[in-house]
């Protein structure tokens, strides 16, 4: 099952509304090895492409060309906005997409080693294109794909956190009275600027908000020379690629039926290429035409409605309290499609 | 001996909140765009919101430039004819959102062809057949019934225009937002996202219908049709 939540890392206003209404980005290397954390993401645009590649041969004298069909080209371009909204929050962003930008890159292996003079010399030789694993909500649904480009901005426009180079007391304000020294007046000030101060509340707290340092309140960083961008957008374009061949009809389906190939992961009956949503017996659950030719728990509408009725009028016989669910089981074992 | 699945004809969203809906202006006007897929027979219907439309006819010429002749020798190789158009998906409920998004699945699913059960390509392929508003459509062809012209469909199709589509995009307007339900995805669980506002952007060649009219051309006399 898809995992519904996300949002590590990412600040509690963000995480709040994805918690409640909006799918995480889930990319993952079909291996296992690759795991991006699960985002919530702030979608700039989504397309997919479908691209029958027809060969189309014209023939002089004739209106229409022959045309010939050899497969269809299906690719998804995802740009979208990592915003920060503190210097934690940044970091975490610029590590997800250095992790994210490794994905159009293929694998090596070291084919030979060869001594030349006193050093080791490697030939390396392309192994493979990694393959990943992407879920965002209905529109993505373990999907595997082939990561084909990966474009990285920075959006200055929307500010940077600097290096805090501002020479500050580490003491709350309540506590700058405590070093007061009669007669030599305050104490020297911490040799600590505004960015290590607020570094060391931050990781004092196991990198977490706290009491001394609030969320909204990290915003300069210690590490003189880097700047953090509160804004950076990401596009990257995908091959999708499919364990079953997509047609209607084909060896998967019985002869004359025109039922689409796919039917899901390991089997299941599932709609394609988008989710639907609803339960099992939603009229938009799972589309006729995706549905298996002959198994005990796929029907024909007329005769859904039939085993319904049925199921309604056994449970209007007995007083059960409340209604219960509709058994999909019980449907199945009460059926017999002829 | 179970069911075969059969081919669907999938309508304009008729459900409880259709009173919102972009589908109850579109039935009102007779305004749809309705695709088939002519080798399964599935078909799809959707409000007719075009937004753009170009229908392009080109030759293909081979010339020979003669030594002192201002023109060249002219021979057609063949003339093509592409037909590209935008419409969009609208949806005001999360019903409305579920119906159209599996409707628009279906479009999808006709980017590919039927096989056989040996899975050989049927034919054929993915010709669909579009029809709508009109301007996309076949030739008329008609027969004086009386005093007047009658439409008729004796020998053209009448699903509309064939269309060996090159290149169907789905894209969402992000402006428009995202009708969402956490966790309620149907037998997987997932989140259901759907764009309020879908773009669809179809690019295609055109099969051309062609019989032998009374005046021997396999074109039809109104070739092509655009009212």
């Amino acid at each position: 099952m898809t995992k519904r939540t996300g949002g590590k890392d990412q600040y509690s206003f963000l995480k709040q509304i994805g918690d409640q209404s909006y799918p995480p980005l889930i990319i993952q290397s079909a291996d296992g090895v690759v795991t991006l954390d699960a985002k919530y993401i702030i979608l700039e645009n989504y397309s997919e492409k479908y691209k029958p590649k027809i060969v189309i041969e014209h023939i002089f004298g004739q209106i229409n060309p022959r045309v010939r069909y050899s497969n269809t080209e299906r690719t998804i371009d995802l740009r979208f906005t990592l915003a920060a909204r503190n210097v934690h929050e940044a970091k975490a962003n610029l590590e997800y997409c250095s992790k994210l930008a490794r994905s159009p890159y293929g694998t090596w292996a070291v084919s030979d080693i060869n001594q030349v003079s006193d050093r080791a010399v490697f030939d390396w030789a392309y192994h493979s294109q990694v393959s990943y694993i992407v879920n965002f909500g209905t529109l993505l649904r373990n999907q595997t794909v082939k990561v084909t480009s990966f474009d990285f901005e920075i959006n200055f426009d929307a500010g940077v956190f600097d290096y805090g180079s501002t020479p500050v007391s580490d003491k709350m304000p309540d506590q700058v009275v405590d070093n007061y020294i009669g007669g030599q007046g305050y104490a020297e000030p911490s040799s600590k600027n505004i960015g290590q101060l607020l570094d060391d509340r931050w990781f004092s707290k196991g990198q977490q908000p706290g009491a001394t340092l609030k969320e909204q309140e990290y915003v300069y960083h210690g590490e003189a020379g880097a700047v953090y961008p509160k804004a950076v957008s990401v596009n990257i374009s995908m091959l999708a690629l499919h364990s079953r061949p997509l047609c209607f009809g084909g060896s998967p389906r019985t002869e004359g039926s025109v039922g689409w190939s796919f039917t899901g992961e390991d089997g299941a009956v599932s709609n394609w290429p988008h989710g639907t949503g609803g339960d099992e017996f939603s009229p938009h659950s799972v589309a006729p035409y995706c549905q298996p030719d002959e198994t005990g728990t796929s029907l024909p509408s007329d005769r859904t409605e039939q085993v319904l009725d049925e199921w309604d009028a056994k449970m209007g016989e007995v007083d059960t309290g409340d209604p219960p669910e509709r058994s999909l089981e019980w449907i199945a074992n009460s059926i017999e499609l002829k | 001996m179970g069911f075969l699945v059969e081919k669907e004809n999938r309508k304009l969203y008729n459900g409880v909140h259709k009173e919102l809906s972009l589908a109850s202006w579109a039935d009102q006007q007779g305004y749809t765009l309705t695709f088939t897929h002519v080798a399964t027979g599935h078909s799809v219907e959707f409000p007719g919101t075009v937004t753009s439309f170009t229908d392009s006819h080109a030759s293909e010429l081979k010339m020979k430039m003669l030594y002192k002749e201002t023109d060249p020798l002219v021979r057609t190789q063949n003339t093509m004819r592409k037909i590209s158009f935008n419409f969009y998906v609208a949806s005001a409920s999360l019903e409305e959102a579920r119906y159209n998004e599996q409707s628009l699945n279906l479009l999808m699913c006709m980017m590919y062809p039927r096989r056989n059960t040996n899975n050989t390509v049927a034919a054929p392929g993915t010709l669909i057949r579009v029809r709508g508003l009109k301007f996309i459509n076949t030739a008329r062809e008609q027969i004086f019934v009386g005093s007047g012209l009658k439409d008729t469909h004796l020998r053209i199709n009448s699903d509309g225009i064939g269309i060996y589509i090159q290149s169907l995009e789905y894209s969402p307007d992000t402006e428009a937002g995202f009708i969402t339900s956490k966790g309620t995805g149907g037998l997987h669980g997932e989140d259901e996202i759907y764009p309020a506002r879908i773009e669809l952007s179809i690019q295609g060649d055109v099969w051309i219908d062609q019989y032998t009219a009374d005046d021997w051309q396999p074109l039809p006399h109104n070739y092509p049709s655009y009212r």
